[in-house]
């Protein structure tokens, strides 16, 4: 394919070829591509906005800087997912006491809403929200990769497998267990209400 | 828990979002799910949990956001790859020193550790007179000394040669502090040294005096001469 034809509806490897050859616009529609998804699938994994945008960005660098290591062996997407699934667990590890302080202030944001009952249905809705931020961030910076990627995105636990290099037996039972603390942790919480 | 039901219940979360495709699975949940009633409870506890996970998403960026993101990237790179450039620039700018720089850096360097371990006063005249005393000072201070080459140093004629009267003095003063600290330190080697040099000193400062009475006793008249020679002899000196 001629670089000047490629469009939004190309192929990753259209576009991957493209972009190796020096088409900066082949680089920018692969962002338009996988931005949402590459943003989603961090932002799942950190909760903060601004850390999931600082990480965002940083995975579509390390792609624009390695492009060239990717070989087509696997699929584009699962290569892209394993940066951000790497990146993400490389800032839950750095940022382990911040994050764990970060609950705790949003534990007290959460009881002085919980006082203010102006409209119901948009205090409930943004309780139950913080009430999901803080049961992913109890989930261990693997088994949370894990929930994410087959509660959220659908991924196949093969799939799963080829992005964090685990077995798919380990998989299912992580998937399980995480189910299974965010459900305790929940309760938990409702308990403490 | 998977060990009671025989980990089936390893698959309910998939079986509650029909993603088993496994017919054999599915029939041996159904079945679990009809007998076991803690199995049913474990499937309504996890569902309900999974519903609620469903039905509440995240808090959303507002829809500038991705607009904004592409150029932002294309910032950053931009940006890392003026700082690439840069150092890059660096490092070719010296690629073609460096054959050169580094065989003159190790000569430098030795250069400079023997200024600093063996750096010496040139021996000219002044400096000359300045060891001379400092080597006697340094004589003198340190108890320990060889007496030979402390009485060698001191029959040196350039002592004599290079210094005022007011030198000298300063000298014996020096000695003789020296040499009451040396008798408090109870070193009477060092003390019966220090006194024959003294004595070498005093000889010395006594020939010129004699030279200033015999300038004195010359200056005199005649009269005067004659009764002082009357008075040597007869005090038969």
């Amino acid at each position: 394919m001629n670089e000047n034809n490629i469009n939004i509806d190309s192929d990753d490897f259209d576009l991957i070829k493209s972009f190796k050859k020096g088409n900066k616009n082949a680089f920018n529609l692969i962002v338009l591509r996988y931005q949402k998804k590459i943003y989603w699938v961090i932002r799942k994994m950190v909760i903060d906005h601004d850390d999931a945008d600082d990480l965002t960005q940083d995975v579509f660098i390390k792609i624009y800087n390695t492009i060239n290591d990717f070989r087509g062996d696997s699929k584009f997407f699962t290569y892209i997912y394993k940066i951000a699934v790497n990146f993400s667990l490389n800032h839950i590890k750095s940022k382990k006491i911040l994050i764990s302080r970060k609950a705790d202030f949003e534990t007290e944001v959460y009881k002085l809403k919980s006082e203010d009952k102006s409209s119901d249905e948009v205090f409930e809705t943004e309780n139950n929200q913080k009430l999901i931020e803080k049961a992913i961030l109890s989930l261990p910076g693997q088994q949370r990769a894990v929930f994410n990627l087959r509660f959220y995105d659908n991924l196949s636990y093969e799939e799963i497998s080829d992005i964090l290099n685990t077995s798919v037996g380990g998989l299912k039972a992580n998937y399980f267990h995480a189910i299974k603390k965010i459900e305790n942790f929940i309760k938990k919480e409702k308990i403490n209400l | 828990m998977s060990n009671k039901y025989k980990n089936i219940d390893l698959y309910l979360p998939d079986y509650i979002r029909n993603k088993l495709t496994d017919n054999n699975l599915i029939n041996k949940i159904k079945n679990e799910l009809e007998l076991n009633h803690s199995f049913k409870a474990e499937y309504d506890n996890l569902k309900s949990t999974m519903d609620f996970m469903d039905t509440i998403s995240l808090s959303k960026p507002s829809e500038l956001y991705f607009n904004s993101l592409i150029p932002k990237i294309n910032e950053k790179i931009d940006l890392r790859t003026a700082n690439k450039s840069i150092f890059k620039f660096f490092i070719s700018s010296f690629e073609n020193y460096w054959k050169y720089l580094l065989p003159v850096i190790p000569v430098i360097l030795i250069i400079l550790i023997y200024k600093i371990d063996f750096k010496q006063p040139l021996n000219t005249g002044d400096n000359q007179n300045q060891n001379n005393i400092n080597k006697q000072e340094s004589l003198i201070t340190d108890s320990s000394f060889n007496s030979d080459i402390k009485k060698e140093e001191f029959s040196d004629n350039t002592y004599k040669d290079y210094h005022t009267e007011n030198d000298v003095f300063l000298s014996l003063d020096s000695i003789k502090s020296k040499k009451n600290e040396s008798r408090i330190s109870g070193n009477n080697h060092a003390v019966s040294i220090e006194e024959n040099e003294l004595e070498n000193i005093d000889i010395f400062v006594k020939d010129e005096e004699e030279m200033n009475e015999e300038k004195e006793f010359l200056e005199m008249n005649e009269e005067n001469q004659n009764e002082i020679l009357n008075n040597l002899k007869n005090e038969k000196l």
